[in-house]
Protein backbone atom coordinates (compact mmCIF):
# COMPACT_ATOMS: atom_id res chain seq x y z
CA UNK A 1 0.00 0.00 0.00
CA UNK A 2 1.53 3.26 -1.03
CA UNK A 3 1.10 6.47 1.13
CA UNK A 4 -1.16 7.99 -0.78
CA UNK A 5 -3.65 5.26 -0.62
CA UNK A 6 -3.56 5.41 3.13
CA UNK A 7 -5.32 8.71 4.74
CA UNK A 8 -3.10 7.91 7.92
CA UNK A 9 -0.17 9.51 6.22
CA UNK A 10 2.32 6.44 7.10
CA UNK A 11 1.00 3.11 5.29
CA UNK A 12 0.85 0.35 7.99
CA UNK A 13 4.25 -1.06 7.17
CA UNK A 14 6.07 1.82 7.93
CA UNK A 15 4.05 1.28 11.50
CA UNK A 16 4.86 -1.67 11.68
CA UNK A 17 8.28 -0.89 11.12
CA UNK A 18 8.24 2.13 13.75
CA UNK A 19 6.76 -0.23 16.32
CA UNK A 20 9.77 -2.71 15.39
CA UNK A 21 12.68 -0.10 16.13
CA UNK A 22 10.40 1.29 19.31
CA UNK A 23 10.32 -2.42 20.24
CA UNK A 24 14.28 -2.77 20.27
CA UNK A 25 15.08 0.28 20.67
CA UNK A 26 16.28 0.56 24.57
CA UNK A 27 18.76 1.69 26.35
CA UNK A 28 17.75 -1.27 29.13
CA UNK A 29 20.71 -3.42 29.81
CA UNK A 30 21.30 -6.47 31.56
CA UNK A 31 24.59 -4.96 33.39
CA UNK A 32 23.29 -1.89 34.89
CA UNK A 33 20.45 -4.13 35.92
CA UNK A 34 22.89 -6.69 37.68
CA UNK A 35 24.59 -3.47 39.16
CA UNK A 36 21.57 -1.76 40.76
CA UNK A 37 20.43 -5.33 42.08
CA UNK A 38 24.03 -6.13 43.63
CA UNK A 39 23.84 -2.28 45.10
CA UNK A 40 20.42 -2.66 46.64
CA UNK A 41 20.98 -6.35 48.55
CA UNK A 42 24.55 -5.27 49.41
CA UNK A 43 23.12 -2.25 50.90
CA UNK A 44 20.67 -3.94 52.95
CA UNK A 45 23.39 -6.87 53.87
CA UNK A 46 25.70 -4.33 55.35
CA UNK A 47 22.96 -2.18 56.87
CA UNK A 48 21.90 -5.74 58.79
CA UNK A 49 25.66 -6.61 59.41
CA UNK A 50 26.03 -3.18 61.28
CA UNK A 51 23.29 -3.64 63.57
CA UNK A 52 24.32 -7.29 64.69
CA UNK A 53 28.36 -5.93 64.83
CA UNK A 54 26.99 -2.58 67.03
CA UNK A 55 24.65 -4.41 69.22
CA UNK A 56 26.85 -7.54 69.61
CA UNK A 57 30.15 -5.35 70.59
CA UNK A 58 28.49 -2.25 71.67
CA UNK A 59 30.95 -0.63 74.24
CA UNK A 60 33.89 -2.28 73.03
CA UNK A 61 36.90 -0.98 71.30
CA UNK A 62 35.81 -2.24 68.16
CA UNK A 63 32.98 0.27 68.02
CA UNK A 64 34.44 3.04 66.35
CA UNK A 65 36.23 0.68 63.94
CA UNK A 66 32.42 -0.58 62.72
CA UNK A 67 30.75 2.70 62.73
CA UNK A 68 33.96 3.95 60.31
CA UNK A 69 33.56 0.71 58.24
CA UNK A 70 30.46 0.99 57.75
CA UNK A 71 30.15 4.39 56.77
CA UNK A 72 33.13 3.93 54.34
CA UNK A 73 31.51 0.42 52.68
CA UNK A 74 27.89 2.57 52.35
CA UNK A 75 29.89 5.45 50.60
CA UNK A 76 32.13 3.45 48.12
CA UNK A 77 29.22 1.37 47.15
CA UNK A 78 27.95 4.14 46.35
CA UNK A 79 30.12 5.70 44.53
CA UNK A 80 30.50 2.42 42.57
CA UNK A 81 26.96 2.39 41.75
CA UNK A 82 26.42 5.39 40.31
CA UNK A 83 29.88 5.08 38.40
CA UNK A 84 29.09 1.28 36.53
CA UNK A 85 25.77 2.06 35.81
CA UNK A 86 24.81 4.48 33.24
CA UNK A 87 21.03 3.26 32.95
CA UNK A 88 19.04 3.36 36.32
CA UNK A 89 16.14 0.42 35.25
CA UNK A 90 12.42 0.95 35.23
CA UNK A 91 10.98 1.31 38.40
CA UNK A 92 14.20 0.56 39.18
CA UNK A 93 14.86 3.86 41.69
CA UNK A 94 11.59 3.45 43.06
CA UNK A 95 12.40 -0.29 44.47
CA UNK A 96 15.03 0.83 45.67
CA UNK A 97 13.82 3.42 47.92
CA UNK A 98 10.96 1.06 49.43
CA UNK A 99 13.47 -1.08 50.16
CA UNK A 100 15.59 1.22 51.59
CA UNK A 101 12.85 2.72 53.63
CA UNK A 102 11.45 -1.04 55.09
CA UNK A 103 14.60 -1.62 56.08
CA UNK A 104 15.23 1.71 57.85
CA UNK A 105 12.06 1.07 59.69
CA UNK A 106 13.16 -2.07 60.30
CA UNK A 107 16.23 -1.31 61.70
CA UNK A 108 14.90 1.40 64.22
CA UNK A 109 12.43 -0.83 65.39
CA UNK A 110 15.50 -3.04 66.35
CA UNK A 111 17.53 0.14 67.88
CA UNK A 112 14.65 0.36 70.14
CA UNK A 113 13.88 -3.29 70.93
CA UNK A 114 17.46 -3.80 71.01
CA UNK A 115 17.89 -0.59 73.80
CA UNK A 116 14.50 -1.62 75.97
CA UNK A 117 15.71 -5.41 76.30
CA UNK A 118 19.16 -4.09 77.10
CA UNK A 119 17.51 -1.86 80.10
CA UNK A 120 15.68 -4.63 81.04
CA UNK A 121 18.60 -7.39 81.39
CA UNK A 122 20.69 -4.05 83.63
CA UNK A 123 17.68 -3.88 85.99
CA UNK A 124 17.63 -7.46 86.73
CA UNK A 125 21.37 -7.30 86.89
CA UNK A 126 22.19 -9.41 84.19
CA UNK A 127 25.73 -8.61 81.80
CA UNK A 128 25.17 -10.77 79.26
CA UNK A 129 24.69 -9.05 75.81
CA UNK A 130 21.96 -10.88 73.11
CA UNK A 131 22.55 -14.24 71.83
CA UNK A 132 25.13 -14.06 68.17
CA UNK A 133 21.74 -16.31 66.89
CA UNK A 134 19.28 -13.66 67.47
CA UNK A 135 21.41 -11.02 66.39
CA UNK A 136 22.01 -12.83 62.80
CA UNK A 137 18.21 -13.00 62.49
CA UNK A 138 17.75 -9.70 63.34
CA UNK A 139 20.23 -8.80 60.78
CA UNK A 140 19.23 -11.09 58.46
CA UNK A 141 15.47 -9.41 58.60
CA UNK A 142 16.71 -5.90 58.48
CA UNK A 143 18.19 -6.73 54.94
CA UNK A 144 15.57 -8.77 53.63
CA UNK A 145 13.36 -5.76 52.04
CA UNK A 146 16.83 -4.80 50.08
CA UNK A 147 17.77 -8.34 48.92
CA UNK A 148 14.52 -8.59 48.03
CA UNK A 149 14.24 -4.96 46.33
CA UNK A 150 17.49 -5.90 44.24
CA UNK A 151 15.80 -9.25 43.12
CA UNK A 152 12.77 -7.39 41.64
CA UNK A 153 15.43 -5.10 40.02
CA UNK A 154 17.31 -7.94 38.87
CA UNK A 155 14.58 -9.65 37.46
CA UNK A 156 12.86 -6.15 35.85
CA UNK A 157 10.14 -6.47 33.11
CA UNK A 158 11.25 -9.46 31.68
CA UNK B 1 -33.04 23.97 11.48
CA UNK B 2 -32.74 20.92 10.90
CA UNK B 3 -29.98 18.96 9.94
CA UNK B 4 -31.88 18.00 6.77
CA UNK B 5 -32.58 21.27 5.72
CA UNK B 6 -29.54 21.96 3.63
CA UNK B 7 -26.83 21.66 5.15
CA UNK B 8 -24.52 18.89 3.92
CA UNK B 9 -24.77 15.73 5.27
CA UNK B 10 -22.65 14.83 8.83
CA UNK B 11 -18.83 13.96 7.86
CA UNK B 12 -18.72 9.81 9.29
CA UNK B 13 -17.00 10.04 13.11
CA UNK B 14 -13.87 9.03 11.86
CA UNK B 15 -12.71 12.17 9.47
CA UNK B 16 -13.88 14.20 12.43
CA UNK B 17 -10.41 13.08 14.32
CA UNK B 18 -11.45 9.93 15.61
CA UNK B 19 -8.88 7.82 13.27
CA UNK B 20 -5.37 6.64 14.43
CA UNK B 21 -3.62 9.08 12.48
CA UNK B 22 -4.73 11.83 14.67
CA UNK B 23 -3.48 10.11 17.95
CA UNK B 24 -0.54 10.43 16.03
CA UNK B 25 2.30 13.41 18.32
CA UNK B 26 4.16 14.87 16.29
CA UNK B 27 6.32 15.85 18.85
CA UNK B 28 7.04 12.29 18.58
CA UNK B 29 6.89 11.54 15.13
CA UNK B 30 10.30 12.95 13.75
CA UNK B 31 12.57 9.96 13.45
CA UNK B 32 15.07 11.16 16.00
CA UNK B 33 12.65 11.72 18.55
CA UNK B 34 10.73 8.62 18.07
CA UNK B 35 13.97 6.91 18.63
CA UNK B 36 15.11 8.50 21.62
CA UNK B 37 11.53 7.82 23.11
CA UNK B 38 12.11 4.60 22.79
CA UNK B 39 15.74 4.56 24.08
CA UNK B 40 14.13 6.33 27.29
CA UNK B 41 10.95 4.45 27.47
CA UNK B 42 12.60 1.13 28.75
CA UNK B 43 14.42 2.72 31.67
CA UNK B 44 13.56 5.16 34.19
CA UNK B 45 16.85 7.36 33.88
CA UNK B 46 19.44 6.96 31.23
CA UNK B 47 22.97 9.26 30.25
CA UNK B 48 23.28 11.47 27.66
CA UNK B 49 26.34 9.74 25.94
CA UNK B 50 24.57 6.64 26.26
CA UNK B 51 21.71 7.90 24.42
CA UNK B 52 22.93 9.46 21.84
CA UNK B 53 25.26 6.27 20.70
CA UNK B 54 21.96 4.21 20.57
CA UNK B 55 20.73 7.03 18.59
CA UNK B 56 23.21 7.26 16.90
CA UNK B 57 23.73 11.62 16.55
CA UNK B 58 26.13 13.59 17.68
CA UNK B 59 25.64 15.86 21.07
CA UNK B 60 24.25 18.94 19.27
CA UNK B 61 21.33 16.68 17.51
CA UNK B 62 20.49 15.33 20.49
CA UNK B 63 20.71 18.28 22.36
CA UNK B 64 18.26 20.18 20.02
CA UNK B 65 16.23 17.37 19.93
CA UNK B 66 15.93 16.80 24.10
CA UNK B 67 15.43 20.55 24.14
CA UNK B 68 12.10 20.45 22.01
CA UNK B 69 10.65 17.09 23.67
CA UNK B 70 11.88 19.02 27.21
CA UNK B 71 9.34 21.82 25.84
CA UNK B 72 6.96 19.48 24.98
CA UNK B 73 6.84 18.57 28.69
CA UNK B 74 8.08 15.03 27.86
CA UNK B 75 11.59 14.35 28.65
CA UNK B 76 13.11 15.14 31.79
CA UNK B 77 16.69 16.57 31.93
CA UNK B 78 18.65 16.37 35.04
CA UNK B 79 22.41 17.41 35.61
CA UNK B 80 24.92 16.29 38.10
CA UNK B 81 28.33 14.74 38.94
CA UNK B 82 30.01 11.61 38.67
CA UNK B 83 33.08 12.26 41.04
CA UNK B 84 34.28 15.13 39.66
CA UNK B 85 32.71 14.58 36.11
CA UNK B 86 29.82 15.97 35.12
CA UNK B 87 27.01 14.04 33.58
CA UNK B 88 23.49 14.84 31.91
CA UNK B 89 20.66 12.45 32.30
CA UNK B 90 17.41 11.81 30.55
CA UNK B 91 14.24 10.74 31.46
CA UNK B 92 11.11 10.31 30.06
CA UNK B 93 8.35 12.52 32.01
CA UNK B 94 4.91 10.81 33.85
CA UNK B 95 3.39 13.20 30.85
CA UNK B 96 6.01 11.86 28.15
CA UNK B 97 5.04 8.14 28.63
CA UNK B 98 1.30 8.74 28.46
CA UNK B 99 2.09 10.32 25.16
CA UNK B 100 4.34 7.94 24.55
CA UNK B 101 1.90 5.19 25.01
CA UNK B 102 -0.56 6.81 22.99
CA UNK B 103 1.73 6.95 20.44
CA UNK B 104 2.30 3.41 19.85
CA UNK B 105 -1.63 2.48 20.19
CA UNK B 106 -2.02 4.62 17.10
CA UNK B 107 0.51 2.95 15.32
CA UNK B 108 -0.80 -0.42 16.68
CA UNK B 109 -3.96 0.98 14.91
CA UNK B 110 -2.58 2.27 11.71
CA UNK B 111 -0.57 -1.16 11.51
CA UNK B 112 -3.70 -3.44 12.22
CA UNK B 113 -1.57 -4.95 14.57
Amino acid sequence: MSEQDTPTGITSDQALERLERARNGGVDDGYARRVHAFATAAFGIVIGAFFALHTGLDETSWEPTIIVGYVAILLGLAAWQSRAARVMPRHGRRMSWIGLGCTAILMISAVLAANVRQAGREADGITAGEPLWLLVVIALVIAAPMVVAGILIHRGER
Amino acid sequence: MSPSSGAPPAEPAQSRGTHARHRLDDALSSPVRFSIAAALASVDEAEFALVRDRVEVSDSVLSKQVSTLERAGYVKVRKGYVGKRPRTWLSLTGHGRVAWSAHLDALREIAGA
